[in-house]
Parts: C-alpha cells; sequence; structure tokens
C-alpha cells in the first residue's frame, strides 16, 4: 500500500512541475504588468504545435527542434504583445484581460484551422521511455520536467532578484506610471515578460504534448495552472513552484482516494478558499489600497 | 401616478395583447377542426408538389448531423465519405425509385445545443426528409422531441440504449449498442479466452456511453455470476488516466474492459505499461482506431476491441468496398458508420415505393426481417417495439507488428442478456 | 420649425424615457417590426432570433454587473445554467410557468448572492478568477449530480404552458419572448436611470471615492450580482423551456466569453448596448454561414471548419472592439448620430 500512495504522489509531482512552468508563465505577465493572461495554455499548446511542425514538416533533430521552437515561441510572445498589449497600456485592467481571453479564442481557432483538429503525438527522444527508482516507476518524462522546471525556477528568481532587468520588471508591475518616470522602458519589460512566459509556456507545453497528446483544446490544461498560479501568490516566482507540485499533489491523491473525477473539482474549491482567506496567496505580497 | 410611463405600459399591453391574438391564431390553425390547415401550410413550405418535407417528384432531401470539429472529429469526416458514397452510388443505379438523393450535412462537435440548432437548420431550412446519421449519444438526445414532433425518420451513428429505450417512433439505430457490446466482452474473456474465473475492472467515461458499458458489464457479469473488482470513471476528453490505472491495478484486476474512446484506451495502454500492469484488455467499438497505434505505441500490442461492422476479408467488407472503390474511397470502420445507416435508410424507402411518408418508411424499417446490407456483419431485424438492429459484436486484437487488427472473436450476441 | 434641441419645460418631462415625438414614432416602427417578425421570414429564423431573444435577457444582466458596476465576471453561465436547471427540476413537478419562472431567477438570485460576497474584498482580477472558480465547480456538479441533474444523459423540462396555451412553437415562442425583452429591457433601463443604477456607476468609476460620498458600495455590488443573476436565473428558465432537453454542455466556459464578447461588441454600461451586442454576437453564426457558403467553392475547408471559425471570430471581435471601438456598435451609432444631428458642426454646442 504505501507505495501506492508514493506512487500516486510522485504521479502528482511530475504533473505539477508541468502546472508550475504554465504558472510560471501567470506569474511572470502579473508580475511585470499586472494583468493575468488567460491566453497562458493557449500558449503552450500554440508552443507544443510549433515543436511538432519543427519535428515532422521540416525532420530536425530533438534539440535543434526545441531550441528553434523556444526562439519562435518568444517571437510569437513578443508579436502578441506588441500588437495587441502594447497600445493597452494605461487602459484598464478589465480591457486587457478580456483581450487575452479574445486572444485565447482565436489562438485556439487558428492552430485547429492551420494544424487541423485531429489528435497528434508528439515525439521526444524521451517519449515513452520510463524511470525506475526502487519500487517507483515514472515517465523520463515528468523526471526532466521536474528537474527543468526546478532550473527555470531558479534561473528566474535570480534574475527578478539581481539582475537591473528584473528589478525593472517587478518596479513596473509596482506603478508603471512611477516606473516610467524613474526611466524604466514600460513597453520593453512588457515585451520581455511576454516573450519569457511564451518561452516557459512552450517548453511545457512540449513535456506535457509528449505525455498525452496534440490538439487545440490542450489548452485548458493551462487554464489549470491558474489555481496553482493563485495558491502561490500571483507574484511570487517561487510560489508558482510550490503552488504547481501542490496543485499536482492534491489532483494526484483525490484522484486517487475521491475517485476519477475529484481532481477536476479540487482545485477550484481551493480557488475559492484561497481567494476568501488568502487572496495575495501563500507567497505573495499583500496589497494595500489607496486613494 | 407618473405619466411618463403611460407609453411604455400602452406599448406592453399592445405587444401582450397581439402576442395572445398571434398565438390563439396559431393554435386554431394547428389545432382546427379538420387539422389540414396545418398540414397544408407546412406542404408549402417544404416547396413540394403536395407532398412531404424534403420529398419532391424526382429528389429526396437527406441529411446527417456530424462531429467535424468536436472531441470525436477523427470520425466525422470518414461517417460523411459513408452517407455520401453509399447515395452517390444510389444515384447513380437510377436513385430511389427515380428519385435523387440531395445530401445535406451540419457540424456538431458532438455537442448538445449545437445539435439542436443543426437539426434545426437541416429540418426547417433546408427541409430533409431524414437524418441518415446524428452523432454523440446526449447530442441526439437533444433532439428526440423535435425529430419527433416533426416526424424526422432519424438513424443514430452511435450505440447508446437510450436511443431506443423508451422507444421512439422516428428513431433508428444499426450499430449494436455499447451495452450488448460490453456484455458480450464479458463472454469473449470467459469463453473465448478460457478464463474461468475473471477479475473484471472497468475503466469508463463518465458520461452516457461508458455508463452503459458499464451497466452491460454489469448486468453479464451478474447473469453469469462473474467478479467486478473495480469501477473507475474519467471524464471526457481526459488527458491523464495515472490515478485510475493506479486504482485498478491495486484493485487486483486482471482483465479491464474499457467503456471509452480509442485516445483513452490509449492512454490507459500507455500508462498501464508504465507502471508494469500488464491486464488483458479490450475495449466497445469507439476504441476500434488506429489513434490507438499512436498514443500508446508498442504498448497497444494484444489490445482488444469489439466491433460490429465488416473488417477486411469479410464477405460484407468486399461488397462495400466494390461500391466505395468506385468513388476512390476506402471503407473502414467510421466510414462504414454512415455507409450502412444510409443502406438501410435505402432498403426502406424502396421498400415504400411512390407514396413516400414519414409513418410508412418507419413502418417498412420495423418489417427489415434479417437483412444483411453491405458493410455490416449481423442481420438487422427491426420490430414495432424494437428500434436497435442487432446485440451482436465480434473481437478483434490489435496487432502492433503489422499495425492491424485480427479477428480475435466471432460475431455473437451476448450469452447471458439472452438468457433473461 | 427645426429646433436645436430637446428643451424640458417640467421635470416630468426631463424624467421621461421617450422625450421626443421622433423616439415614440422609431420606437412604434419596432413594435410593429417585432410583432410582423414571424410572418415575414421562416421558421428557422424565427428559431435563430429565439435564442438572440434570451441572450439579451441575459446580457442585459451582465451588462449591469460588468457594464455598469464593473465587475468582472466570468460565471455568467453558471447562473444561467442553474436558473435553467432549477426550471426542469420544477417544471417535471408540474408547478406553473410563472412560478418555476420566479423561482429560477430566484435560485440564481441566492447564488449570485454567495459570490457576490467574496466581491467585496476581491477586486478585479481576482474576482474574475473567483466567479471563474465558481462556474467550474457549478459545471462539475452539474455534470455529476446525476440523480437530480440527469448528469450526461440530459434533463428533460416539461413543456411549457402559459394561462393553459401550450407554447410549442418556434414562432409562439418568440411572442412569449419578446414579451420578456421588453419587460426586461423596461426594468434595466429603469434601473440604470435610477438611485441604483448612478451608485453601480460610481462604483465602477472608482469604488473608495464612492464610499466616500455615502455610496453604501457592499450594499450596491451586492444588488449588482442579485440582479445580473436573477436575470441570468431568468434568461436561463426561458432558455430550458425552448430547448426542451439540458445537457451540461449547453453551459460550456465558452458560454461565459460569448456574454462578454456581446456586451464588449454592443458597448459597455448601456441598455441598448446590451441588446445590439446580443443581437449581433447571436445572429453572426449566420452571417459567417452566409460568407463561409459563398467562399466554399474556392476555400472548402472553411465550411468544414465552421465552428472553429466562429470561436476564433468571437475572439477577434473581442480583441478588435476593445482596441479600436472599445464603446462598441452602440459607440459608433451614437457618434454617426451626433454627428447627423450637428452637421454642419463637428461638436454640439
Amino acid at each position: 500500500m504505501g507505495t501506492e500512495i508514493l506512487q500516486l504522489m510522485i504521479g502528482g509531482f511530475a504533473t505539477g512541475s508541468i502546472y508550475a512552468l504554465i504558472a510560471l508563465g501567470f506569474v511572470l505577465i502579473y508580475k511585470a504588468t499586472g494583468i493575468l493572461n488567460f491566453a497562458q495554455g493557449e500558449l503552450m499548446m500554440v508552443g507544443a504545435y510549433i515543436y511538432f511542425a519543427l519535428v515532422t514538416e521540416l525532420q530536425l533533430p530533438f534539440l535543434a527542434a526545441f531550441l528553434l521552437t523556444l526562439v519562435l515561441s518568444g517571437i510569437l510572445g513578443l508579436v502578441l504583445e506588441f500588437v495587441f498589449i502594447e497600445r493597452m497600456v494605461g487602459e484598464p485592467v478589465f480591457s486587457v484581460v478580456v483581450i487575452t481571453l479574445g486572444l485565447a479564442s482565436l489562438l485556439r481557432s487558428l492552430t485547429g484551422i492551420v494544424f487541423g483538429v485531429l489528435e497528434k503525438g508528439l515525439a521526444t527522444p524521451f517519449s515513452g521511455k520510463s524511470l525506475a527508482i526502487g519500487p517507483l516507476v515514472i515517465w523520463q518524462t515528468h523526471a526532466y520536467a521536474i528537474v527543468g522546471g526546478v532550473a527555470l525556477f531558479i534561473i528566474f528568481m535570480a534574475f527578478f532578484k539581481f539582475s537591473k532587468t528584473g528589478i525593472g520588471m517587478r518596479a513596473a508591475a509596482e506603478d508603471q506610471d512611477v516606473a516610467r518616470l524613474m526611466g524604466i522602458n514600460i513597453g520593453r519589460v512588457f515585451g520581455l515578460s511576454w516573450i519569457i512566459a511564451a518561452v516557459v509556456a512552450s517548453v511545457g507545453g512540449i513535456f506535457y504534448g509528449d505525455l498525452s497528446f496534440l490538439e487545440p483544446h490542450m489548452s485548458f490544461f493551462g487554464l489549470r495552472a491558474l489555481p496553482a498560479a493563485l495558491l502561490g501568490g500571483l507574484d511570487s516566482v517561487g510560489g508558482a513552484l510550490i503552488g504547481g507540485l501542490a496543485i499536482g499533489l492534491i489532483e494526484g491523491l483525490a484522484g486517487g482516494y475521491l475517485g476519477g473525477t475529484g481532481q477536476e473539482l479540487a482545485p477550484w474549491i481551493l480557488v475559492l478558499v484561497i481567494l476568501m482567506a488568502r487572496p495575495y496567496g501563500l507567497f505573495g505580497t499583500r496589497e494595500i489600497k489607496r486613494v | 401616478m407618473s405619466n411618463h410611463r403611460k407609453p411604455m405600459i400602452v406599448i406592453l399591453a399592445l405587444l401582450l395583447v397581439l402576442a395572445l391574438v398571434a398565438c390563439g391564431q396559431q393554435q386554431q390553425e394547428a389545432a382546427g377542426p379538420k387539422g389540414e390547415s396545418a398540414t397544408s401550410k407546412e406542404e408549402t413550405a417544404a416547396g413540394g408538389v403536395g407532398e412531404v418535407r424534403g420529398v419532391t417528384g424526382d429528389t429526396i432531401r437527406i441529411g446527417a448531423i456530424l462531429d467535424f470539429t468536436g472531441p470525436y472529429k477523427s470520425a466525422g469526416v470518414l461517417m460523411r465519405s459513408g452517407i455520401e458514397t453509399y447515395f452517390k452510388y444510389v444515384n447513380d443505379h437510377g436513385g430511389i425509385n427515380g428519385r435523387k438523393v440531395v445530401t445535406f450535412f451540419e457540424d456538431n462537435q458532438s455537442n448538445p445545443p449545437t445539435s439542436l440548432a443543426a437539426a434545426n437548420k437541416l429540418i426547417f431550412n433546408d427541409k430533409v426528409f431524414a437524418l441518415a446519421g446524428v452523432h454523440g449519444s446526449a447530442a441526439f438526445a437533444a433532439i428526440y422531441d423535435l425529430v419527433e414532433k416533426e416526424k424526422v425518420i432519424s438513424f443514430s451513428l452511435g450505440h447508446a440504449t437510450q436511443d431506443f429505450e423508451p422507444l421512439k417512433k422516428m428513431v433508428f439505430q444499426v450499430p449494436t449498442p455499447y451495452y450488448h457490446q460490453a456484455a458480450r466482452i464479458v463472454d469473449f474473456f470467459i469463453d473465448d479466452l478460457g478464463i474461468k474465473e475473471p477479475k473484471i475492472g472497468v475503466i469508463y467515461q463518465d458520461d452516457a456511453m461508458g455508463m452503459d458499458a458499464l451497466k452491460g458489464v454489469e448486468a453479464e457479469a451478474k447473469a453469469r455470476d462473474i467478479e467486478i473488482v473495480a469501477k473507475e470513471p474519467y471524464q471526457r476528453g481526459a488527458t491523464d488516466l495515472s490515478t485510475q490505472v493506479l486504482n485498478l491495478k491495486r484493485s487486483g484486476a486482471e482483465q479491464v474492459i474499457v467503456g471509452g474512446i480509442f485516445t483513452q484506451a490509449g492512454m490507459f495502454l500507455k500508462e498501464a505499461q508504465k507502471v508494469n500492469y500488464k491486464p488483458a484488455t479490450a475495449g466497445i467499438s469507439p476504441t476500434l482506431n488506429e489513434v490507438v497505434f499512436d498514443v500508446a505505441g508498442e504498448a497497444a500490442d494484444g489490445f482488444y476491441a469489439a466491433n460490429c461492422f465488416s473488417m477486411p476479408d469479410d464477405e460484407t467488407y468486399v461488397q462495400a468496398e466494390e461500391i466505395a472503390k468506385k468513388y476512390n474511397v476506402e471503407p473502414n470502420p467510421h466510414f462504414l458508420y454512415g455507409f450502412v445507416n444510409a443502406a438501410v435508410l435505402t432498403e426502406a424507402l424502396e421498400a415504400v415505393g411512390d407514396e413516400i411518408t414519414p409513418e410508412k418508411v418507419a413502418a417498412a424499417l420495423e418489417k427489415l426481417n434479417k437483412v444483411t446490407v453491405p458493410g455490416f456483419v449481423p442481420s438487422i431485424t427491426f420490430g414495432p417495439d424494437k428500434h436497435f438492429a442487432t446485440g451482436a459484436s465480434g473481437l478483434f486484437k490489435l496487432d502492433y507488428a503489422q499495425k492491424k487488427w485480427v479477428p480475435a472473436a466471432p460475431y455473437k450476441e451476448p450469452v447471458g442478456l439472452q438468457k433473461k | 420649425m427645426a429646433r436645436s434641441g430637446n428643451f424640458n419645460v417640467s421635470y416630468r418631462q426631463e424624467i421621461a424615457i421617450f422625450r421626443t415625438l421622433g423616439q415614440k414614432l422609431w420606437l412604434g416602427l419596432l413594435g410593429v417590426i417585432l410583432l410582423a417578425y414571424p410572418l415575414l421570414f421562416g421558421e428557422y429564423y424565427v428559431y435563430i432570433i429565439n435564442f438572440a431573444l434570451i441572450a439579451i435577457i441575459a446580457a442585459l444582466g451582465l451588462n449591469l454587473l460588468t457594464g455598469y458596476t464593473g465587475q468582472i465576471s466570468l460565471g455568467h453561465a453558471a447562473f444561467l445554467a442553474v436558473g435553467a436547471y432549477t426550471t426542469a427540476i420544477f417544471s417535471s413537478m408540474g408547478l406553473p410557468f410563472i412560478l418555476v419562472l420566479l423561482l429560477s431567477a430566484l435560485t440564481s438570485l441566492i447564488l449570485g448572492l454567495i459570490i457576490g460576497f467574496p466581491s467585496l474584498r476581491l477586486e478585479g482580477l481576482y474576482l474574475a478568477i473567483a466567479t471563474m472558480a465558481f462556474y467550474f465547480i457549478v459545471a462539475y456538479v452539474i455534470a455529476h449530480w446525476t440523480d437530480m441533474t440527469g448528469g450526461q444523459y440530459g434533463l428533460k423540462v416539461a413543456p411549457l404552458r402559459v394561462l393553459g396555451l401550450p407554447i410549442d412553437s418556434n414562432t409562439r415562442f418568440y411572442y412569449l419572448l419578446v414579451t420578456f425583452v421588453v419587460a426586461s429591457v423596461y426594468f434595466a433601463t429603469n434601473l440604470a436611470r435610477s438611485r441604483v443604477g448612478r451608485a453601480f456607476v460610481a462604483i465602477r468609476d472608482r469604488d473608495i471615492a464612492a464610499e466616500v460620498m455615502g455610496i453604501d458600495v457592499a450594499r450596491y455590488k451586492l444588488i449588482s450580482f442579485a440582479v445580473s443573476s436573477a436575470y441570468a436565473g431568468m434568461a436561463g428558465s426561458l432558455y430550458a423551456y425552448f430547448v426542451g432537453i439540458l445537457a451540461p454542455e449547453h453551459f460550456g466556459f465558452d458560454v461565459s466569453i460569448q456574454y462578454i464578447a456581446m456586451i464588449i461588441a454592443g458597448g459597455l454600461g448601456s441598455i441598448e448596448g446590451a441588446i445590439i451586442g446580443a443581437l449581433f454576437i447571436s445572429l453572426l453564426p449566420e452571417g459567417l454561414r452566409f460568407v463561409t457558403g459563398a467562399l466554399a467553392s474556392s476555400f472548402p475547408e472553411l465550411s468544414s471548419n465552421f465552428l472553429l471559425l466562429k470561436e476564433g471570430v468571437y475572439g477577434l471581435i473581442i480583441v478588435l472592439f476593445l482596441i479600436i471601438e472599445p464603446t462598441g456598435i452602440y459607440g459608433i451609432w451614437r457618434r454617426i448620430k451626433d454627428s447627423w444631428d450637428t452637421f454642419p458642426y463637428k461638436y454640439r454646442g
């Protein structure tokens, strides 16, 4: 019995590491621009499809395709930000958030039309290979997702803490006008946050696509990373990691003990509880409102 | 009191009165003593020559509601091709008693509200006489009332029990119900694989399809005194079955029945292989699809799936292939869903003769007895209180090396259900 | 003799809803068109417009909450669902229509109040997330509480009778729905221009300032949630009667997005905006069908991807309107009207 619980937990952590990557995207954009990007799941999906196209159409080897996916996703993030978000600086948060909802529908629809709506298998060198740790078995993809995820997190935490650009992004999130007066290029900060969010999302997308399959509605998986971001605190990079892992774990255990579909419900109930008790999350900054 | 409200109240009252008058008039028309005025209005609306909706002197309009962009999208395009191909063949051979078939298709994403919109469009805008196929169990359920009220003969493209229970005058189902398929799989483990004391686990989609399969397993298991050790639901479109697989493994199930579709069957196999769990696995007919290879890879080897349509090498398959070849298409399971429905509908329409009405076609369908059509192995028998064609299905085994399905057990009715 | 504007000579004139003869004439014309519609168009188009009429009622509710009070709700589909399922459950007990309708609106209203309470603490984004979580919980309950909701099997709604008259055709539904739409518009118009409506707008524009001015922000936020969800519950109830059988898919997350698209495309914070937006978004698929049909010969893949295309166009409408024309179609119309009124001058004097 003990190994089964461990197996459930490991499975949960592995899914959680992908949630964490997507949650990181939510957090980065929120941190820098103060909005919530509802198209985060779609960025993940498009990233996975880009990788798929590079591997199947251009026959690129894994590493080349992977790196090129990161570059192309980054460009996509930048273009979306430049065309749709940049001109909304200073507009009400509501408008910008709803624009990302619109973008989400648009990206899903375009992907379906371009790539077709049929499920597609996505292959990486570690597809379908498993890894035994004692009595436990996990997918190699999960192992890479955990390792890659943690590495990305360390990089970004350092980035926000120490680099000038990172500090600038934090300042921009705090108060756009003041940051601008202090000489921070708001446009650049916005662009950068979208680039990074798209890149981490595409990494999550490739891992996720490898574990299941590609189809335009896989983006809804991304929506389920939102509770993770919220649990950790919408503006906490480290919180995204812990939130992601925690939500993965809760889903795994809920699925194991409440039955197959309990995992769909648990994160959303958690969201309401968090919002009532501690809207700024476990590690987020508490905002004080001034007139 | 306040003068300014007057115009609004007047308008409101006016609207109400007019609405009631208009409704009243309509009612008179509909329920008038002769009862003919409404019908004659319908006829002129149908643009026919004093006949029923969708039927003219030289054409008959037939529609279908399929999934082109929803969860079963891979099937929809092929079903459409099956319906089109058969009716093209009919038209090239003089049509149905001289009438050419004109087809209309709508996308429903297997989704109830979209189906309702699609059915309204087909019935009121395109004015079809019959629906040669409606895809999705819940999607079909959303339009039962409409097709019954408007008297549109409708064929299911699925296997749901609710299509024929309770009986609906205009609704018919050719493919073997999931209920009977799942029961047949229980028999397959006992009789064909020779497992005396099976420990059966069920993993099923938590919708009408999965529940039908689960109930079929339960009924047959009860009739044959077999134990079901685990029942694991998953949500439609689920992308992670790891907890379900672990729970099944924990329960000690040695045979697993998949009440779901190919994607999740593939995921189950892949996930089970990961945790080194190797039960004999068999799925209902929606799992009989090449996508299982793509999703599961080599873990798909040895998977069984139930089927009621013809597979290559069968006599009925060759007949279907001969027709399909003329139009440069290849019959495969989903193609045959559409193809067979079109063939059965044509059979009944031809039997009715010149004076086509929905009631007559329904009666002709109910008279079909042990009829075989190309593309479908079991013989088709409807009756006044039996609107599903057959309870028989066969099993096929997935051979990963050859990438094909090979016959594993013959087409038979489930033993336990017949006893009752 | 042309007037250079509408001058009111009494207070009563100023607060009248219809202030000019022109308004009354246009409204009369609209009434005639509304009544004649089913006679002019085929049954299919009556069916289509019926959905649009139901959408108008729900969009009015969302616009009061989001457009007037500034509270983002991604959970509108959940309130519709609650109204619809309440109707299905009570109608099968044989309760009369009006009572069922009121009960449905009331159930939605109570849930609206419950979800409104967190809104007292939550702002903008967090409220959006809370309403989204609420939506997913409601959707899960509907899909899984099979005994009550029928789950994936669907739930039948008893046939509708009003005052003994069976409402069983698209045309009869049309007249019933028109009556409800007129009543809903009337109520919303009056609410919006009353003390309550002005409080809503004050909260939207700056809630702390509103509080300072003596507006009980908590109370009015809750009123806004209650009214909005009651509207949605009523629309859901009518929807349930109209479609006859309910399934969880009727109330997907995309429904919430569609309603947001409606109030944005029509115009946030105006009654006319909600009406225009609901009509526009509901009739859009027909327009799209026409276009893809015309292009079918050169781009055959368009029509088979029709539903995908529809989703994309909803997204595009949201994005384009917010970026280019945040005041929506109604805003455009008002600008055109103003420049016509003031021609040849550019601005009102």
